[in-house]
């Protein structure tokens, strides 16, 4: 109930966005030559945020206190300082949090995806030999459906992409707001909130957009400004061209990694075409995904070096042993065969000039489609 | 390029640390050195945990990735370089990394080591005895080379007391 209560309003947008906007004061800008002083980042992520609320002089930690539970323990299991087991429980393939954000978003966008049979996996829970949490091999098509479940709920509603437009120019406005000045998300700001009841309760998703608007209400045609416009117009960026491909993974990043460079590359054009500025175009990559998070990012082909780490986020079914082993390791596991292939996505966004000229998403695509040589690419108009 | 991986990219560099990663051993060499880093007083913003191999941040793997796929598909933005302070407070990191040539290890093993007993003493509280044994236990390979990794903690200013404590 807890490892998720740091978030920030509107979640991982904006945590991104405030990582991306205070990592630049490492750096030394070679225009002015000035130094901050800065040797870190001065800002917190959503874990650091949750610890500080569990730990600090808060609500939380009164109650929790309360009811004898010790907040360093808990907070201690959030930042994986303690047994991965317990971690586990909230950061794993069959972690609580996925099960839990599948269902909500079934209920919540009204579509069957995420219908996965939650009371079957939690009766079929066990624990192995070495104290790692699993499921018993009745529950093993019950988490194939999980993972399939996850896969289509990425595809047809987190990488939808009228969903990553406006999630894209968010994360742009929310770090426009960070640079510019009226959003504070220092550490030092944060650490003072967190322990403040009427200033974090208050810190929320209207309060941003109260400062998305009085952006958007400033005028004129600056990046920043149009990026609130189009948000308080609910006008996002326009898809100017794509490529969807499945294929086997070596071959997926390749592929991926090779179209990515030259949609890069075409950014100037699309800029220059739709007579707009550079920062009004996104391109977006959901990297090369893989069904499993086991080998999302270590190709299984190289199992003899896998990451250990990794392989602990692996879903797990008992052996009559009670060793265990990952469920792509089952040979009468389809995901034994469908682990070793990714999805790969890569799509160019551009926000039109307001109110959008006849035919620009047409002129505009057809330039940069002239620019990628990829028979992958699907030019939008 | 996200700023975020700009920096990382610039740190790494700085700690002599190269970016790929490719294998086991190059990944876990470049967790290791930026939990280093964060030990200097240069912090990415990357909570670590307690893992198999010692200190271990998630989003540092999904970052790396991240910035593996930057620098293969864009150039590094112009002229981004890092702050002297930065610099300075890596040059100690970049020093304790370096696998002394008594100690017949891998960097990524060296730096394993160092930073497990970082951690040990900065996140679980450990004394000097309590996190050697810790160690010993865990990590049988390195065993031979916890005393060592201690010297060259004191003697880089990451830890304090006599070398041979």
């Amino acid at each position: 109930l807890l490892h998720d209560v740091g978030h920030y309003p509107f979640s991982h947008a904006m945590e991104d966005a405030i990582a991306d906007a205070y990592s630049g004061e490492f750096l030394l800008s070679s225009d002015d030559d000035k130094t901050s002083g800065v040797t870190s980042v001065n800002a917190l992520n959503h874990e650091d945020v949750g610890v500080r609320l569990i730990t600090g002089p808060t609500e939380i930690h009164d109650i929790l206190s309360g009811y004898g539970v010790e907040p360093e323990m808990l907070a201690a299991i959030i930042g994986h300082k303690e047994a991965p087991q317990l971690a586990n429980l909230i950061s794993s393939d069959l972690d609580a949090d996925r099960i839990d954000y599948l269902l909500r978003t079934a209920r919540h966008t009204g579509l069957p995806y995420g219908s996965v049979d939650l009371d079957y996996l939690l009766a079929m829970l066990a624990l192995d030999s070495q104290s790692r949490i699993c499921l018993d091999p009745r529950a093993m098509r019950t988490a194939e459906h999980l993972l399939f479940a996850r896969y289509f709920d990425y595809q047809q509603v987190a990488y939808h992409k009228t969903v990553v437009a406006f999630e894209e120019l968010l994360k742009s406005s929310f770090k426009d707001l960070i640079v510019q000045g009226p959003l504070d998300c220092s550490k030092e700001t944060i650490e003072a909130a967190v322990c403040d009841p009427d200033e974090w309760l208050c810190f929320d998703d209207a309060r941003i957009w109260g400062m998305i608007r009085e952006l958007a209400g400033v005028g004129g045609d600056e990046p920043p400004v149009l990026r609130a416009k189009a948000l308080t117009r609910r006008r996002g960026p326009k898809l100017v061209g794509w490529a969807e491909f499945f294929s086997l993974r070596n071959d997926n990043r390749r592929d991926l990694l090779d179209l990515l460079t030259q949609v890069k590359r075409a950014v100037p054009v699309t800029a220059s075409v739709g007579n707009i500025d550079e920062t009004l175009v996104w391109v977006w990559s959901s990297g090369s995904k893989a069904i499993t998070t086991l080998g999302s990012q270590v190709f299984l082909s190289e199992r003899g070096e896998i990451d250990p780490e990794e392989e602990g986020l692996a879903v797990r079914i008992l052996a009559p042993d009670r060793s265990s082993r990952p469920l792509v390791e089952m040979e009468s596991s389809l995901l034994s065969v469908l682990s070793n292939y990714s999805l790969g996505v890569v799509r160019l966004y551009a926000l039109p000039p307001d109110p959008e000229p006849k035919g620009w998403r047409q002129s505009v695509s057809g330039a940069v489609a002239s620019e990628i040589a990829s028979y992958h690419w699907t030019p939008a108009a | 390029m996200r700023e975020s991986l700009v920096a990382l990219d610039l740190v790494l560099d700085e700690l002599g640390v190269p970016t790929k990663v490719d294998t086991f051993r190059d990944r876990k060499l470049v967790q290791k050195a930026v939990y280093v880093a964060k030990a200097a007083g240069v912090d990415l913003g990357y909570t670590y945990g307690w893992y198999v191999h010692g200190p271990y941040s998630p989003a540092l793997t999904r970052d790396y990735f991240a910035l593996d796929e930057a620098r293969e598909t864009e150039p590094l933005p112009e002229h981004a370089t890092l702050q002297k302070q930065v610099k300075d407070a890596l040059a100690k990191g970049r020093d304790l990394l370096t696998v002394p040539k008594d100690v017949d290890r891998s960097p990524a093993e060296w730096a394993e080591l160092v930073a497990s007993l970082l951690f040990l003493y900065e996140e679980r509280r450990l004394s000097a005895n309590e996190a050697h044994d810790e160690i010993v236990r865990l990590k049988k390979p390195l065993a031979a080379y916890v005393d060592r990794a201690r010297q060259a903690l004191i003697a880089t200013g990451f830890a304090e007391g006599p070398p041979n404590s």
